[in-house]
């Protein structure tokens, strides 16, 4: 066939460029470390690439979420189990005023230990964590147990008015109450105390041994019940935390594998290529030695 | 018996015949880096013989004259120059479409954590935030803080697009410019060529001239080329007629001007002139700016979609909402426009009342009558941030909807990427067949050079001898 002198620096001009530029693909996923730079690089896989950083960014989220419900519920236990503790004093107060006979003087002492256990567990009730009261329900920044003349009036959100709970996106679709608002625990705990004060103060045994130490078992076991509750759902918290760890390292791997250079590969084709640019390289510069000029006298 | 004198015109027919063959080598050598040239040759032919008048015939027969040249042709295949016109216009197309693209590739930016996409993701986990703690200011703040990253992004992106559409636009109309300054010089080089060849003459080097041009017309706009034929004798006339989707660009000595405006029916790429029917277009880098024009239409009207969708989900959920001031009815963003949304990729913007108080930001639901709003109600943002999950646009998501789009703008990159690396090597390929034919070898050329030369010594010699002959003749005879 007869070729022509340009025709022949044309496909060397060629195969040079296109050698060129394969060399410049792998050095630029190479020191990128990403396989797709650009939509074009792979649209099927910057589709799936995007899913999962938005899936990834969500697991986030949700574990944001988890530990803020986590934080809250952990606060709500470590305050109910010192309610718990105080419940337990006044239980024993109750039982030593039952069984000792009436003296004005130790009945006294008596009824300002309960007081003061009645005092300590409403300031629990108006436990405020960084800027929440956290049994006031969504009423949030109202204190929720107030105190006039004795009467403590519970004024947070109820279950009643819709304003009790306090619910977390946990996960898709997981919304999860992380509160207990105070009228679960606070007011009808405070009752029974105050009646219990009532009832040591005049001396009435018969009413602490019969009804109030009863009552107070029942509150006891009502905190219990709570408690179990909160423990429950940090337990879920926790389980939940793990898997969404697990889906989320999961989603990373992908990412990766769809994102990522895979350097082995990368490495060799950029030697496939470097070999293919000094082929033509040195193809080009053997063409152009030889001409009939060199013998021409 | 011939003149004296019949051996030195013999001689000088063949000096100057080769002498001529030599500039024509020459001329091919000068030429090897000429776009478009096509070799040339010299056809020599003998001249007419000569039969000695004589009254005793006994001679041995006619006498050669000696040589002329009768044509200098250049060698040219029309068949593989029509199909690399072709080629380059198919290659163009998809060249100014691959250029468009990646310019829209650049301007959505993905895969980043800058681009719409992550942007609504983090606006939406910003209302998640504030759902956990919606009494909190800085939160609130934050939330604004996204929302308007993220209509900035919507803008900048839709600004990036609209400057790639202004482009376009204004380089259709330059190039309509190009390609009609080319169709005049085509079909004034078609008249200077029909005179020439009228006048029986190759009028090869203005041929090369067209061919070049018809070389940079078919790269601006696709062209069959049809060759002119004369009525009277049906022969070719040295003209070409060029037609673009049935309208005569160039027809004989006459260009009729393509019109700048365009459209894009039903996939259909056309050019609407001002009367008559439109001129659809098959390839050239004008139908590729068209067609980017065509998809980036498309994107943006996505775009809008999306943005449009995004501002109507988002408000009807907060406008049921309440803020912590006790307010309701509030629409997050400004009103977007009407049905189907188009221009929501530009005016998309968070209302000003929210920016100015951001208590107003409706986290909570709505109170049960006679209670006041709870300000640790955090249920509407919270619904807000599931949005991001929510089947919005048909069945899917915000986030699923712009995913596609992404990849849809990849694809079509790709295909045109594609597409132009393989129309690449068809023009290399043809190129290569075409230059096989026309292009200039330099050691044929030398070849041929020294052939010629040689030729030349050996006419030059003759006339030495002739000379001598002649010598012998006058000088020597006259002196006993």
């Amino acid at each position: 066939m007869r070729v022509s002198t340009n025709e022949m620096m044309h496909s060397s001009l060629y195969a040079i460029e296109t050698a060129y530029s394969n060399m410049s693909t792998y050095q630029n996923q190479l020191s990128s470390g990403k396989r797709i730079n650009n939509p074009s690089d792979d649209p099927v896989g910057i589709q799936q690439l995007l899913s999962l950083q938005q899936s990834n960014s969500n697991l986030t989220q949700y574990g944001k979420m988890n530990s803020q419900a986590v934080s809250f519920l952990s606060n709500t236990d470590s305050a109910l189990s010192s309610v718990n503790n105080l419940l337990n004093q006044a239980r024993t107060l109750a039982v030593q005023a039952a069984n000792s006979a009436f003296e004005p003087l130790s009945h006294t002492a008596l009824v300002s230990q309960i007081g003061e256990i009645i005092t300590q567990v409403s300031d629990i009730g108006n436990t405020n964590y960084s800027g929440r009261y956290i049994f006031a329900g969504q009423l949030t920044q109202t204190m929720p147990i107030t105190n006039s003349g004795g009467t403590y009036t519970y004024q947070g959100g109820s279950q009643a008015a819709g304003n009790s709970n306090i619910t977390l996106e946990v996960g898709a679709n997981e919304p999860m109450a992380v509160n207990v608002s105070g009228d679960q625990v606070f007011t009808p705990l405070l009752n029974t105390l105050q009646t219990l004060q009532n009832d040591v103060a005049s001396g009435n045994t018969s009413a602490i041994s019969q009804t109030d130490i009863a009552n107070l078992d029942t509150q006891l076991n009502n905190l219990l019940t709570v408690r179990s509750n909160v423990g429950a759902k940090i337990d879920q918290l926790n389980q939940q935390s793990q898997q969404n760890g697990l889906v989320s390292l999961n989603n990373s791997q992908m990412i990766s594998q769809i994102g990522d250079t895979n350097m082995a590969q990368a490495i060799v084709s950029l030697q496939s290529a470097q070999t293919a640019y000094q082929a033509a390289l040195s193809a080009t510069s053997h063409s152009y030695q030889d001409s009939l000029l060199n013998f021409l006298g | 018996m011939p003149s004296t004198f019949f051996g030195i015109e013999i001689g000088a027919s063949a000096m100057s015949a080769n002498q001529l063959a030599l500039d024509v080598v020459s001329n091919n050598v000068a030429n090897l880096n000429t776009p478009d040239y096509s070799r040339q040759v010299v056809t020599m032919n003998e001249n007419t013989p000569f039969t000695l008048p004589g009254l005793q015939s006994f001679y041995p027969g006619q006498l050669g004259t000696g040589v002329s040249v009768s044509s200098i042709t250049q060698v040219r295949n029309q068949y593989l120059d029509s199909s690399l016109w072709s080629a380059r216009g198919d290659q163009s197309g998809s060249n100014s479409l691959q250029g468009i693209l990646t310019q829209v590739q650049t301007a959505v930016g993905e895969p980043s954590s800058s681009g719409i996409g992550q942007l609504m993701t983090n606006f939406f986990n910003s209302f998640s935030d504030l759902s956990a703690n919606p009494e909190n200011g800085a939160l609130r703040s934050t939330v604004l803080n996204q929302a308007e990253t993220l209509t900035t992004a919507f803008h900048s992106v839709n600004t990036a697009f609209n400057q790639v559409n202004a482009e376009i636009t204004s380089q259709v109309g330059t190039t309509v410019n190009q390609v009609n300054g080319l169709a005049t010089q085509i079909a004034s080089l078609n008249h200077q060529i029909g005179m020439s060849v009228a006048s029986g003459q190759n009028p090869n080097d203005l041929m090369d001239q067209r061919a070049a041009l018809i070389t940079q017309l078919s790269g601006l706009v696709k062209v069959q080329v049809i060759h002119a034929v004369n009525s009277t004798t049906g022969q070719s006339n040295g003209e070409l007629n060029l037609d673009v989707g049935g309208y005569a660009l160039v027809q004989q000595e006459v260009s009729a001007p393509l019109p700048s405006k365009f459209s894009s029916v039903n996939g259909q790429i056309s050019l609407i002139p001002p009367t008559g029917p439109s001129i659809p277009l098959q390839g050239g880098s004008l139908y590729g700016l068209i067609q980017g024009s065509n998809l980036l239409n498309g994107y943006q009207s996505k775009l809008d979609t999306l943005a449009y969708n995004l501002i109507n989900s988002v408000n009807t959920l907060h406008e049921a909402g309440y803020g912590l001031d006790g307010s309701t009815g509030n629409p997050f963003f400004s009103t977007p426009p009407p049905p189907p949304g188009t221009g929501a990729a530009a005016s998309i913007s968070v209302n000003p009342n929210l920016i100015n108080n951001p208590s107003k930001i409706a986290a909570a639901s709505p109170p049960v009558p006679p209670n006041p709003v709870a300000p640790g109600n955090g249920d509407v943002a919270n619904s807000i941030s599931q949005l991001i999950n929510t089947p919005v646009i048909g069945t899917n998501t915000l986030a699923g909807y712009y995913n596609t789009l992404i990849s849809n703008i990849g694809a079509d990159t790709q295909t045109a990427q594609v597409s132009n690396t393989n129309q690449q090597q068809l023009i290399n390929q043809l190129t290569n067949q075409q230059q096989s034919v026309s292009g200039v070898n330099l050691d044929e050329e030398l070849t041929k050079m020294m052939q010629y030369q040689r030729s030349y010594q050996a006419a030059a010699r003759l006339l030495t001898v002739s000379d001598t002959l002649i010598t012998t003749m006058i000088t020597n005879m006259g002196n006993p």
